[in-house]
């Protein structure tokens, strides 16, 4: 117990992404389907910034003193929060493309629901 | 300018792609020239790199010339070409680029009015692929194998009727993989701190074996299976294949999913290493059963299918399992056959969707009850398809024979047997399927030569769609007359050395 | 002794590749088109003639193109077994395409340039896997026989000849990939060589279990040979027109699979291996001698005469294994004497059939009563033909079977011995009354028995030739014995 909540953040980071997997799969729904998505890769981001923390620690940004020996443990590790800025624009354009593929759907169908548009196609 | 080489592999495409969306708002004619440009200047390259690589080994190259090269810990952009991946550059620039030519025809019909950004889209794909394919870090190559599906899917989704659909489950099914893997990268980067490919394959072997470790590279499998369609992560792909437009269809079809397969023997082999594979003595037995698996399932439901298009996307599956299954046979000649098998199965994939992209120009459709008398109006075509086909089923001399012949005798190395019996059996099924189809197509139509029966006019597809399925065609051959040249001089060299001493 | 470097085999088999480019150029223009395949057979036969006396004096001519897997090439080797059924396949050629000339365009059948061009493509074939060096140059000859036969035999189009074309494919693609080309690989695995060797090329103290398990896979891999119980692809392919099934399933194809056979068992498992390994020996007896009886029973329950040919073809493929299986010098010999005379005799039989059903539409034996007397040319070949399957003097069958006899009791296999009489019994049995009622019981059919008359000479002479060539065979037997002795020489230590 006393582990887990030591650990809280990655407590968190699970039950994010259990819910982003979950809706993912589970729901009918496409606009939930999207939302899980959108859910399981901020999990995903928290994960990757929650390794890169550190207890008391700066953000990092090298000063003209400490360009020689910078001092790491007083800085968070920047590397984790380069990755995400990447990660973040990849989910954007990824949950983008879900939504506008979605809207399509809709057009052809007048429906969200899964089911209903697959009995759609089926006719 | 031999040193810029690997860079200039994936700028061509990239440049062309930014470029053709441009040119799509002001003079759409201009972007199809711009992207098949850049795409000659990426074969071209990735041609010379696999003579340089092979006569001089690996070279390395740092992105702007940045990066502290002589530290412990790499800081900067690596990226690597060896042999393990200058024919697969070669391969997917130089099918994308033979499928750019092919498929100008098709896509002014298919997608009449439509194409303004279809050659930008399909030049980003290839920059995704060819990215995978050459970076030297795991997570750019997250990166690129998004790039590379966040344009698929807009590629599919060009389709008609069903293809939203489906293009929008292929979304689904692709980020959740890309998520597993993203998971996997961040425990690999835990426990050692640096991201880079080189970096990592000289730790790993160093640290003794923990959860993290294991947890990372399952997640990292489980990410690239989903990615490449593998036994059971396969439900997306039929579907987003098939009613993809088949201009889209003939170049994800053949490369999507054989750089998925690459990225999995990366990961394997070189940063993971042989040692770690071989001491995975609970997991080996059960990715092996799953290959079989999915080459039975895929063989089975391929002959239960009336589309022609479905029909070989289930052969997409089942082909999926003849890589997985010889990479984690993880012996000399399983591994030989798996990347020979990744050169070979792209093309011959490439010209059967070509091939199908030839009837469904002229037929409209590829239902196999429409095919009677196909081999009457385009014999070229069936001419090309048949062969390909006897590729599939793995006849010699065509490549589809040497990548059998490897996994057989890597699968009977390591008795397993049931491996065996498995790639037997779907060239059996795909030897029923064809002779199906040749009966369909030529046997079940009144013979125009006997006297009293109409005539069959001959309608061939344009020579713009023939010349490269004929010609991707004959390569399937003349990639099987080289087997031994290209397996001796570059596959030896990209298999873990421990196997080849 | 000398191994030769030489282009000759390559020649030898392009000539009929070349051909068929020819015939398929030369479509519109039959006459022109048909001219190319006999100065095709011509030459080829020609090439074959100028190696023989090299073969004779146990000289080997090779050629190696390009080497595609480790220690694996597609490479030519000619000696005398290769030679031998090269010259039978080439020399067959001839009177085949004077026949189908005769029974084709009378018909106006379709598709005739399809026909001439398969069959020169299976020519091509056939010759490549008599040539063969090793067991991977065989096997992709083989397979493309089984391909390029596929048109032929389902050139009729109609429902019959598609369903038989799917049994057709079934039975030999099946086999070949499902078992011959694993066992083929599991050999290439455990010893590293394809190569045919005398002695075999597996070391001493390999498993006699795993032995075991690559005989069978390879007797029963390469159907075309037609041992039980894999043989029903061949009535099936009855469906083909006549020339296809005298030429194909009376010659080249089946005799394709026995040759592809002894040189499994000569060169890959070594005679030697055989002959001290009994229970080897013994699969290959018992699964022959099994054949030999059950087909030889069968064709005599058969009415329609080619299926009743089919089965008897059938027993006779499993006296050239069961020769082979005796692993005796003698026995050896007799087999590949028994090639090109079972291919003589019955070559006769099929072309007599197919000159039959062009005479008077018969196609059972029971509507021939009395057909002797109108055709009489036809059936005194057929009569010859039957005398040579049968192994009756003075035609060629008489001397291989002499041969395997003796070998069947030089190894000491009475039961062998015993076999072989009690099948050419059943062989005179379903042949000379047949025969007989032909010539000598009153016609069953008067209306039918009134319009039959001979068949046009372009379908009967090609027939009266194979005849004569079983008579002369036996004459000029010592000269085919040269070339088994040197084959026996060459694979048997001993």
């Amino acid at each position: 117990m006393e582990n887990l909540i030591a650990n809280f953040n990655y407590v968190i980071v699970v039950i994010l992404m259990m819910i982003g997997l979950w809706s993912m799969l589970a729901q009918k729904n496409l606009i939930k389907k999207c939302i899980g998505m959108a859910i399981l890769q901020t999990g995903i981001i928290l994960f990757f910034i929650s390794i890169g923390a550190k207890n008391n620690a700066l953000i990092p940004i090298l000063t003209e003193a400490a360009y020689s020996d910078p001092d790491v443990a007083t800085v968070a590790n920047p590397l984790t929060q380069i990755l995400m800025l990447t990660a973040i624009v990849v989910g954007v354009a990824t949950l983008g493309v879900g939504l506008g593929l979605a809207q399509k759907i809709y057009h052809q169908h007048s429906s969200f629901d899964e089911d209903e548009i697959l009995e759609n196609q089926r006719k | 300018m031999t040193g810029q080489l690997p860079i200039i592999v994936i700028l061509g495409p990239l440049l062309a792609a930014i470029l053709a969306a441009f040119t799509a708002w002001l003079r759409p004619k201009l972007s199809y020239p711009l992207v098949v440009l850049g795409l000659a200047i990426s074969f071209t390259a990735a041609l010379k790199l696999v003579f340089i690589v092979a006569d001089e080994g690996a070279k390395i190259y740092w992105l702007g010339n940045w990066g502290n090269q002589n530290h412990e810990f790499v800081v900067g952009i690596q990226i690597t070409v060896d042999n393990l991946n200058t024919l697969l550059l070669t391969t997917v620039s130089g099918i994308a680029l033979l499928t750019a030519l092919y498929a100008k025809r098709l896509v002014e019909t298919e997608l009449a009015g439509r194409q303004r950004y279809f050659y930008a889209l399909l030049s980003l794909l290839v920059t995704g692929l060819l990215g995978i394919s050459i970076t030297g870090d795991i997570f750019n190559l997250y990166v690129f194998l998004e790039i590379a599906a966040l344009s698929s899917y807009a590629l599919i989704a060009y389709g008609k009727g069903r293809a939203y659909m489906a293009s929008f489950n292929y979304l689904i099914m692709g980020t959740m993989g890309a998520c597993l893997y993203l998971l996997g990268v961040g425990f690999v980067f835990i426990k050692h701190g640096t991201l880079n490919i080189d970096n990592l394959s000289g730790i790993i072997p160093t640290l003794d074996p923990s959860q993290a470790l294991f947890v990372g590279f399952v997640l990292i499998l489980l990410g690239v299976w989903v990615k490449m369609a593998f036994f059971p992560f396969h439900g997306w792909l039929p579907n987003a294949y098939t009613h993809a437009p088949t201009a889209s269809a003939a170049v994800l079809a053949p490369l999507a999913t054989k750089v998925a397969v690459y990225a999995m023997l990366r990961i394997m082999f070189t940063v993971y290493s042989l040692d770690y594979i071989n001491g995975l003595t609970g997991i080996q037995p059960i990715v092996l059963y799953l290959s079989t698996a999915a080459i039975v399932m895929g063989s089975f439901f391929s002959l239960t299918q009336t589309n022609l298009k479905m029909i070989a996307c289930y052969f997409i599956i089942s082909e999926i399992g003849y890589m997985v299954g010889g990479a984690w046979l993880a012996n000399r000649p399983g591994l030989t056959g798996a990347m020979y098998h990744l050169v070979a199965d792209a093309a011959m994939t490439s010209a059967l969707f070509m091939a199908i992209g030839c009837i469904v120009y002229r037929l409209g459709q590829a239902q196999l009850d429409d095919l009677k008398g196909v081999f009457f109006k385009m014999p070229v075509t069936m001419a090309a398809f048949v062969v390909t086909m006897a590729a599939l089923i793995g006849v010699p001399p065509t490549c589809g024979f040497f990548s059998k012949w490897y996994l057989i005798q890597g699968a009977a190395e390591a008795g397993v047997w049931h491996f065996v019996a498995a790639l037997l059996l779907s060239s059996l099924v795909k030897a029923i399927i064809l002779f199906r189809i040749i009966e369909i197509g030529y046997n079940r139509v009144a013979h125009p030569a006997i006297e009293g029966n109409p005539a069959i006019p001959r309608n061939e597809a344009p020579l713009s769609m023939l010349i490269p399925t004929v010609a991707m065609t004959l390569g399937l051959i003349a990639l099987g007359l080289a087997t031994n040249t290209l397996v001796n001089t570059i596959i030896v060299n990209a298999v873990p050395a421990a196997l080849t001493q | 002794m000398d191994t030769i470097h030489s282009f000759t085999p390559v020649w030898v088999i392009l000539t009929s590749s070349v051909a068929a480019l020819l015939i398929a150029l030369l479509g519109r223009w039959p006459n022109l088109r048909e001219s190319c395949i006999f100065v095709a057979a011509v030459i080829k036969l020609g090439l074959l003639l100028s190696l023989a006396p090299g073969v004779l004096d146990g000289d080997l001519y090779e050629f190696e193109v390009m080497e595609l897997l480790p220690n694996v090439s597609l490479a030519f080797r000619v000696d005398a077994l290769g030679l031998l059924f090269a010259l039978v396949s080439v020399s067959l050629w001839i009177p085949t395409t004077i026949f189908s000339m005769g029974l084709l365009r009378p018909l106006k059948s379709h598709a005739q340039t399809r026909f001439f061009f398969c069959f020169a493509i299976a020519i091509s074939s056939a010759v490549g896997v008599a040539f063969s060096a090793n067991l991977f140059t065989l096997f992709l000859f083989y397979e493309a026989l089984s391909l390029s036969t596929y048109p032929l035999v389902t050139h009729h189009q109609d429902d019959d000849a598609i369903k038989g074309g799917r049994k057709y494919l079934t039975y030999l693609l099946g086999t070949s990939v499902a078992l011959a080309l694993p066992a083929m690989i599991i050999v290439y695995q455990k010893t590293g060589s394809l190569d045919f060797a005398n002695g075999g090329v597996f070391a001493d103290g390999t498993s006699t279990t795993l032995l075991v398990v690559l005989l069978v896979m390879f007797l029963f891999g390469f159907a075309k040979a037609g041992l039980m119980p894999f043989h029903t692809w061949l009535p099936g392919a009855m469906v083909a027109p006549a020339p296809v099934s005298a030429l194909l399933h009376a010659v080249a194809v089946v005799k394709v699979g026995v040759f592809s056979i002894i040189r499994v068992l000569t060169g890959i498992f070594g005679v030697d291996l055989l002959a001290n390994t009994p229970s080897l020996s013994t699969i290959v007896c018992v699964l022959a001698g099994i054949t030999l009886i059950v087909a030889s029973l069968i064709a005599l329950t058969q009415d329609n005469i080619k299926s009743r040919l089919a089965y008897s073809t059938i027993g006779q493929l499993s006296y050239i294994i069961l020769g082979i299986g005796l692993a005796t010098k003698s026995g050896i010999a007799g087999a590949t004497l028994h090639i090109p005379m079972h291919a003589f005799g019955k070559i006769t039989l099929f072309l007599c059939a197919g000159a039959i059903y062009q005479a008077c539409g018969a196609k059972c034996i029971s509507q021939m009563h009395g057909m002797g007397r109108k055709i009489p040319l036809t059936m005194t070949a057929f009569f010859i033909g039957s005398l040579c399957v049968i192994g009756l003097p003075p035609t060629g069958g008489f001397v291989s079977k002499w041969y395997l006899l003796t070998g069947s009791l030089n190894s000491g296999q009475q039961w062998a011995f015993a076999v072989f009489l009690t099948s050419s019994l059943l062989n005179a049995a379903y042949f000379l009354p047949f025969v007989y009622k032909a010539f000598f019981s009153s016609p069953s059919d008067e209306a039918k028995w009134e319009s039959a008359k001979e068949p046009p000479l372009l379908t009967v002479v090609p027939a009266l030739i194979t005849a004569m060539g079983c008579v002369l065979l036996f004459f000029f037997s010592g000269k085919l014995y040269q070339f088994a002795d040197k084959f026996v020489e060459l694979y048997v230590s001993k």
